[in-house]
């Protein structure tokens, strides 16, 4: 699953440690995820969605061996 | 307490500075009666400093993180399956070298506690390994 975390990071000017702040994660948890290692739980990309303001189908997006 | 500490019904963090707490008495209960300050006899001294590092082990193996998120939380189960697969193989190991080689074997009691500490290691060893390669 690829997404574009990390791009919408940058526009809101987070940091990772500030977005796990808001979203009560861990700092790893958020690069985990930029980094494709780790798909998160629907709860988290919801809770995503809202810090970004996006729709989750804006922020992750299903590859062809998913 | 959030859901995740509430699924893997994990203890509050402040029960990370209990466990320390334990393991502190523990050895200084085993430094004083190595020394000779605390006349008790070596068999209690043993058994008391053993379990009492058991329960601090296990204490810090259950105690939640200041941030426990569901990446811990897949990581925890990681971890203990790790110690676990690791502890029925060295089970499995030891029984055999037990019956082949006999005269090198320990009593049961006392690689019940070995195999146990031994897990526990390898189960911090796993989560901060995961934790590392996740920064």
């Amino acid at each position: 699953m690829k997404n574009r975390l990390k791009i919408e990071r940058a526009i809101k000017d987070l940091t990772q440690e500030a977005l796990a702040n808001k979203i009560g994660v861990s700092r790893q948890t958020i690069n985990s995820i930029e980094k494709n290692r780790y798909i998160p739980s629907t709860i988290l990309a919801l809770k995503l969605s809202k810090v970004f303001e996006k729709n989750i189908h804006d922020l992750f997006e299903l590859e062809d061996d998913d | 307490m959030n859901n995740i500490q509430k699924d893997l019904r994990l203890l509050p963090t402040y029960f990370k500075k209990i466990a320390f707490s334990l393991i502190g008495v523990s050895i200084l209960f085993l430094v004083l009666s190595i020394t000779k300050l605390l006349p008790l006899e070596k068999e209690l001294v043993k058994l008391i400093t053993k379990n009492t590092l058991l329960i601090s082990l296990l204490l810090l193996a259950i105690t939640s993180n200041k941030v426990e998120d569901e990446l811990t939380h897949k990581n925890r189960l990681k971890a203990f399956a790790g110690a676990f697969i690791f502890g029925v193989v060295f089970t499995i190991v030891s029984s055999i070298s037990n019956y082949l080689f006999p005269d090198f074997s320990n009593s049961s009691n006392t690689s019940t506690t070995y195999i146990l500490i031994q897990m526990f290691f390898i189960y911090f060893i796993s989560l901060y390994t995961m934790k590392k390669k996740e920064s």
